[in-house]
């Protein structure tokens, strides 16, 4: 990633930090892992579902539907949900790639909340850094207002897996 | 053969890998578990952890209908691959486990890779139609990767249910006591990229063990996609912690 790059991702970024506040849009950024790790940080104060997927991941795709329905009353209440593509897990993906592969899919499957493209390829690097015990895709992990891991779902989830992971972040 | 009684799972009967073997049984006729009629799963097996032994007599048969037998397995160190055809993190590993498989088979160790999607297996055997071999898609992907593996079929997900596989791939390895010694990945290098660097956690369980020395039971972290479990996304599936009930 280039330096024009990673300011032009830092602009989407606050873009999609300031788009949060609105629970029915869809952002977009583009994130290198420091850029995830901001981003999750710039959510302190606000309960977050995190959920890891790609274009590629079939289950990842079939469950984002239910995530967002089983989510709408969550962000009602200023609940925040990230959507996060993990597109370069896969050989030969460019980022510009990733982006185009994302934003259709966001597009056709009706997506709302922070959608960030992961520039990253290597989820074990991913996963130290970001101290989260990342597993197969899908997973969706919830945080609490103060920032606490409160819950993690591995594997496809429904409407009702989302629900209770939402409400079990207290809001 | 009738592929369709090929699958025989009965829990709590004998312990895997860790018994003198007993006549074998006829195979039973057994379809792949179906959902009770409340639509709610049989109840789950008791799972595997480190440092156990599988309980109960598992059998499974390969995608050419043969059957293989926990038993027949026993003082042997066998590792255990759940893999996938369609997951690309499980493409990245191929050629690394199948040269683990090739330097490791000639010293007598047993690989056994394990489909559990049923997106790629279907629900049940498929029934036999004049001289179609079944699981074309699998051996398909065998040939056009040239992977040596040999594939058994885990209609139902009973056996990544007792294993508590999540991922493909996901290794598990026992030693020749029958127990569980390493689960996880194959190596901490997912892209290939740090051949000199890498943790090769299945290479080194399995060249400590054939030296005879004790692995001390560890598990990492598996990555990769998420087995695609029978029913799986009609009503939730994975493993969770935290959520709300």
């Amino acid at each position: 990633v280039t330096p024009r790059a990673r300011t032009a991702a830092a602009i989407t970024l606050a873009a999609a930090l300031a788009a949060c506040d609105t629970p029915t849009a869809a952002t977009f950024a583009t994130v290198d892992v420091a850029g995830l790790q901001q981003w999750l940080a710039a959510q302190r104060g606000k309960p977050l579902l995190v959920n890891f997927w790609a274009t590629w991941c079939a289950p990842c795709v079939a469950e984002l539907p239910d995530l967002i329905a089983g989510t709408a009353a969550f962000r009602a209440g200023g609940g925040v949900i990230g959507l996060v593509a993990m597109e370069r897990m896969v050989d030969g993906v460019s980022v510009a790639e990733a982006e185009q592969k994302v934003r259709a899919k966001a597009a056709e499957l009706g997506l709302v909340g922070a959608i960030l493209v992961c520039t990253e390829e290597d989820v074990i690097a991913m996963r130290n850094t970001l101290r989260l015990d990342l597993g197969a895709l899908p997973q969706t992990v919830a945080f609490d207002a103060a920032g606490r891991l409160v819950g993690q779902h591995e594997g496809i989830g429904d409407a009702e897996t989302f629900r209770s992971l939402a409400a079990g972040t207290g809001r | 053969m009738n592929l369709l009684i090929a699958l025989t799972l009965s829990l709590g009967a004998a312990t895997l890998f860790a018994q003198e073997p007993k006549p074998a049984p006829a195979p039973t006729p057994a379809p792949a578990p179906a959902p009770a009629a409340d639509g709610t799963k049989p109840a789950a097996p008791k799972t595997l952890e480190l440092g156990q032994r599988v309980e109960g007599s598992i059998e499974l048969p390969d995608i050419d209908g043969t059957l293989q037998k926990a038993h027949d397995l026993l003082g042997k160190v066998v590792v255990v691959n759940f893999f996938s055809i369609q997951c690309p993190i499980q493409a990245q590993w191929d050629g690394r486990l199948a040269a683990i498989q090739k330097d490791f088979e000639a010293q007598g160790v047993v690989f056994l890779h394990i489909d559990s999607n049923v997106t790629e297996i279907g629900e049940a055997p498929p029934k036999a139609e004049g001289d179609a071999k079944p699981y074309d898609n699998v051996r398909q992907h065998l040939a056009a990767r040239q992977l040596p593996f040999r594939v058994l079929v885990d209609h139902g997900n009973r056996v990544a249910d007792v294993f508590a596989a999540t991922s493909t791939p996901h290794v598990y390895v026992f030693g020749k006591d029958g127990k569980l010694a390493y689960k996880g990945l194959v190596d901490d290098d997912q892209r290939d990229k740090n051949p000199k660097g890498r943790k090769n956690h299945l290479r080194d369980v399995l060249g400590t063990m054939l030296i005879g020395k004790v692995v001390t039971p560890y598990a990492t972290k598996e990555i990769g996609c998420s087995i695609k479990r029978l029913g799986a996304g009609k009503r939730g599936g994975g493993k969770a912690r935290g959520e709300k009930q």
